[in-house]
């Protein structure tokens, strides 16, 4: 470990983007390449721990914060904080690579690379944090950068108001996090991890499944999760860097490394292992399907990576150490061809100038590196194998199905259908953008491959998509460390019926869209008609009009009393001083009875 | 006269004028603002030793000639609360110098605002009902005459009139409610009163503790008597307005606790329930009426109703951490209501209006108040690392130990409804793109950046280093706990 690492994997983005404006001053081009510089110095860090933690060195340092609530600043090193500080800093550090090219000519990258180098920061701390507030305060540190850097193109109102939405429809969750961390600490005295687990043992049932539940609506709210995913689909308003680097690759697993952190706290919690093996397979299902209309590239992506973070928060829910480790195996997974999609979505949003697939096609012909890249990854996501998509997500299906019961059984349907879909929608998304022919605004040689600041990071991350599914063993062996006892699965047991099964998903959803999008045996528009199709396509391009809803019970809800509440203030004198003799009357009223 | 900080005030309160000729004989139109900066620097640097004393025990003054034994007693509470107001009266101060600038009758302005600061130093260091009602007035006629200052203008003279009638009729209750206490003990001394009315929790008991609550409710904007206060805060020059919403409500909220702590102690008197709900419905009520307002002004005034209630909902826990947390967010509320008010003066310095619609994007043409009006929006939605989260997170923490877990169901509802129209504001001012309207809108001129970058800094430290905050507010929240240890 190189000194004082657990510190400065964090605090040296902070000073990073910090010293931006300052750095803009003197050149635009040193200011890109620092932010980048700054990226790379935390990834040293975040790897220089990773050899101590692999052999099961772990370490909770503290310095006094506010002695007076006994409060400390504490950094944890562990096999999970250290797996994700690296998952964080490595791909932060590409993305902004990717940005000196993708962001080129933009206004106000003094802004962008100072919240990019503030959530890098800020997202390392989080998984650092040896306590649940100062993991609170760096929670919503990142919630602030991703509502900024989604409305970073201002000028479009729709990027603003994206913006808004995520940040009130996160802080949903958090107001919850918040209120389940406080009754917490008022049970147990104690904010630290390491002390929580011991406090947490003598509480009551109930309390304790209050507790859990409050908390894991704050990771429902974060990792946008079925009720709360609304906020995600809209937040591609951002640039492709954005969307990768905070809502793919590590953002929206801050709610998943709660849940994981607070795994050995709430085990005896009634009904919460099965509330958020629920939450996750239904988000993973409904999401999905979600993703089979979707026009847009990156809301494509976006359902996508609901649907995949569904994935991980089931495999949680399972409660067992072997599910534990497939989420978190999983995570590693996803972030790695997320962020590789986002960036390859990025590069032929950078080409063709428009999201919407339907104005795209053929591009294989013109982009041949974005091409192969992006089926690298479309090929991880649908679980193919060999590639890492297939190995996480089939002991995810593995061990629920392991789980054996009636529950296992259905979460391992839920999951097999999933992955179906997952296929069904990644063929589609691939055909519509790389393969058929172009449409004519684009031939001509209109459109050109990306930079080479920009494919490096895609092909990198293409390599590791195909790599990191061969990791299985020595990530089981660094994670083995947070279970004392347990064992955990170092490959996949090939179990011959999950297997099966899950490779059947795979042709069940991957011919008929093969057939459909590739081959355009039957038109593809045929499916938006008729009543019944109709209506179930209309259905799931609205989202099952859950936003719809919400915006009439909430916005609506709240603008109508808001609007009646201010018809108190008369302004009429006569009418206030009556007010305060009710006031007066009321209140001993109120005491006298009390 | 009565101690140092306050005699300074008055002294240079009452010579004002005579600055004032010799500015209008040199020409120099900032020589009173300097003479009142002057004057509040000097009261705060002589408040410091007076904070250290009341630090070990509170500090016993006896008013010479004083009628009815007045006194001053300045404990801790008293102390931290004056440190507050002198703050901010300070750095109004120095924003006023440019703020004001074009307006005439400078020197009555600040005279005004140094015997308001007067004022309300003499009411929280007041020792007895007798002292804190003479200074509560002194307090109270100032401010009447700063909301009405731009007499040239309908609203302010409309607005000044409706706070001077409702702030009359609260002081009128609350004269009526300390006769009723005096006539059954005999006396108005805090500490004495903390002794004999222990065992007074009768009918008499309760209708005395409704009138000093609803006399000092007027002023803290409680649910129900705040109806002065959105007509008030906005019409008032923006500096003015800064320190009504910043601290002179605050001076409500102090009397409510020296009042509730001291003279009907929680045991003996069941008030935190009824205030509790009066608190929830404050900020309900403050939030929801401050959803859709289209003046800036007008849209912080509710907001510091509803922040008014956060802070009493604190207080009605009648604990040591609810008080901590109450008196944590005074001072916080203080600093970041006071810098939303000094932006909001400041875009309306340069841009001449007051409607959002019209502010749209003006962040773009003044970037450095837009930062600093940010750093106030977020810290005031309660995002860390800014101080709102601090006391924000220590008020539902109290009210979650204090066991009233739907009311403190209600504040987190409440923090996210103020959260989303902060976000509106932020939206408005900073994200949207700047009409033509604003074309020739520059920068704010420095003198008035600097109180706001101040602030601004201030809320940050205060979030990420809140330590000694909250130690001091702990340290005066034991003081009305515990008044006899030292």
């Amino acid at each position: 470990m190189l000194p004082h690492a657990p510190w400065l994997v964090w605090a040296v983005p902070i000073a990073g983007c910090l010293l931006t404006p300052i750095l803009a001053r003197v050149h635009g081009k040193l200011r890109d390449w620092f932010a980048f510089l700054f990226a790379v110095v935390s990834s040293t860090f975040a790897l220089s721990m990773l050899p101590d933690a692999f052999y099961g060195g772990s370490a909770d340092i503290q310095m006094p914060w506010i002695p007076h609530l006994s409060l400390q600043l504490g950094v944890l090193v562990d096999p999970l904080s250290v797996f994700m500080a690296c998952i964080v800093s490595f791909i932060g550090a590409l993305i902004l690579l990717y940005s000196i090219g993708y962001m080129a000519g933009e206004e106000g990258l003094t802004r962008y690379y100072f919240f990019m180098l503030l959530f890098i920061g800020g997202m390392i701390g989080l998984v650092m944090a040896d306590n649940l507030l100062q993991l609170y305060i760096f929670w919503e540190v990142v919630g602030l950068c991703s509502y900024a850097l989604i409305g970073f193109w201002y000028k479009r109102p729709e990027a603003v108001r994206a913006g808004m939405k995520a940040f009130i429809v996160t802080r949903v969750g958090d107001v919850c996090l918040l209120a389940g961390i406080l009754m917490l600490y008022l049970h147990t005295g104690t904010f630290a991890f390491s002390s929580i687990r011991e406090a947490a043992e003598g509480l009551d049932a109930s309390t304790l499944s209050t507790v859990a539940l409050l908390m894991f609506g704050g990771a429902v709210g974060k990792s946008a999760q079925f009720p709360l995913f609304v906020w995600l689909p809209d937040a591609m308003e951002g640039p492709a860097t954005v969307s990768a680097l905070i809502h793919a690759a590590t953002m929206v697993k801050a709610g998943v490394y709660l849940v994981a952190r607070m795994y050995t706290v709430f085990p005896q919690a009634h009904g919460y292992l099965l509330a958020v093996a629920a939450v996750g397979s239904a988000t993973a299902l409904l999401a999905s399907t979600m993703a089979l209309t979707a026009l847009d590239i990156k809301r494509v992506l976006a359902y996508s990576t609901i649907s995949q973070i569904g994935y991980m928060m089931f495999a949680l829910g399972l409660g067992s150490p072997g599910g534990w480790f497939a989420s978190q195996f999983h995570l590693m997974s996803h972030a790695l061809f997320k962020a590789l999609l986002f960036l390859c979505a990025g590069a032929v949003i950078h080409a063709v100038g428009t999201r919407d697939m339907r104005r795209m096609g053929g591009l294989r012909r013109y982009m041949p590196i974005t091409y192969s890249t992006f089926l690298v990854g479309v090929l991880s996501l649908s679980a193919i194998p060999p590639f890492n998509g297939f190995w996480s997500k089939d002991l995810i299906l593995e061990e629920s199905y392991g789980l054996g019961g009636s529950v296992g059984l259905l979460l391992f349907l839920a999951g097999t259908l999933t992955a179906a879909v997952t296929v069904a929608y990644s063929i589609r998304m691939l055909a519509l953008v790389f393969l058929g022919e172009p449409p004519s605004h684009l031939r001509g040689g209109r459109v050109h491959e990306a930079p080479r600041v920009m494919t490096i990071p895609m092909v990198v991350l293409a390599v590791l998509c195909v790599l990191s599914g061969f990791l299985q063993a020595p990530l089981a062996y660094l994670m083995s460390h947070i279970f004392h006892s347990a064992s955990l699965p170092t490959s996949l047991e090939a179990d011959i019926l999950p297997l099966s099964t899950s490779l059947l998903a795979l042709a069940a959803g991957g011919l008929p869209a093969y057939l459909v999008y590739v081959r355009r045996i039957v038109p593809p528009e045929r499916f938006t008609h008729g009543a019944f199709l109709g209506a179930v396509y209309r259905l799931l391009l609205n989202g099952y009009y859950v936003d719809w809803l919400y915006h009439r019970i909430f916005v609506n809800g709240v603008a109508f009393i808001s609007e009646r509440s201010r018809r108190l203030q008369t302004g009429i004198l006569n009418f206030s001083m009556l007010l305060v003799l009710i006031s007066l009357l009321s209140l001993l009223g109120l005491l006298l009875m009390s | 006269m009565f101690t140092e900080p306050i005699d300074i005030l008055v002294l240079f309160a009452v010579s004002l004028p005579f600055v004032g000729w010799v500015e209008r004989r040199l020409h120099r139109n900032f020589l009173t603002g300097l003479y009142a900066v002057i004057g509040l620097a000097l009261s705060a640097f002589r408040l410091h030793p007076l904070l250290s004393q009341a630090l070990r025990s509170p500090v016993l003054l006896p008013i010479h000639a004083g009628a009815y034994h007045a006194c001053l007693r300045v404990d801790f509470l008293g102390a931290f609360m004056a440190a507050v107001f002198l703050t901010m009266s300070l750095l109004v101060a120095v924003y006023s110098i440019k703020y004001m600038e074009r307006d005439t009758g400078l020197p009555l302005y600040y005279a005004l605002l140094l015997f308001m600061a007067a004022g309300m130093l003499g009411v929280v260091f007041a020792g007895d009902f007798f002292t804190l009602f003479i200074f509560w007035e002194l307090m109270c006629i100032s401010s009447y005459v700063l909301v009405a200052f731009r007499k040239r203008r309908w609203e302010p003279i409309e607005a000044g009139f409706k706070y001077l009638i409702m702030s009359s009729a609260g002081s009128a209750t609350l004269l009526y409610g300390l006769s009723l206490l005096y006539g059954r003990t005999g006396t108005l001394n805090f500490v004495q009163l903390s002794k004999v009315m222990a065992d007074a929790a009768d009918v008499w008991g309760y209708l005395t503790l409704v009138l000093v609550l609803v006399g000092f409710g007027v002023k803290a904007s409680v649910f129900m008597l705040h109806q002065w206060l959105p007509d008030a805060h906005p019409a008032a020059p923006s500096s003015i307005s800064a320190l009504l919403s910043g601290v002179v409500i605050k001076a409500g909220v102090y009397g409510i606790v020296r009042a509730l702590f001291m003279v009907f102690p929680p045991p003996h008197f069941s008030w935190p329930a009824a205030l509790a709900i009066l608190a929830a419905l404050t900020m309900t009520y403050g939030n929801l009426a401050a959803m859709l307002q289209t003046d800036i002004k007008r849209l912080l005034a509710y907001s510091s109703i509803a922040q008014m209630g956060y802070i009493l909902f604190a207080v009605s826990t009648a604990t040591s951490h609810g008080l901590t947390a109450g008196l944590l967010h005074v001072l916080n509320h203080a600093l970041m209501k006071g810098l939303l008010f000094l932006c909001a003066g400041a875009f309306i310095y340069m841009a001449g209006t007051r409607k959002l619609s019209e502010l749209r994007g003006i962040g773009h043409r003044m970037p450095i108040t837009a930062i600093t009006f940010t750093v106030g929006a977020l810290a005031i939605s309660g995002i860390p690392p800014l101080n709102g989260f601090v006391s924000e997170f220590m008020i539902v923490y109290a009210g979650i130990q204090a066991g009233s877990l739907p009311l403190t169901g209600v504040m987190l509802m409440n923090i996210l409804l103020g959260f989303a129209y902060y976000l509106r504001l932020i939206k408005v001012i900073v994200w949207s793109t700047p009409s033509e309207r604003l074309d020739g809108v520059r920068e704010a001129p420095a003198l008035m950046l600097a109180p706001m970058i101040l602030i601004a800094l201030l809320c940050v430290v205060i979030g990420v280093y809140p330590a000694p905050f909250v130690e001091a507010a702990e340290r005066a929240a034991q003081a009305v706990i515990h008044p006899y240890e030292a």
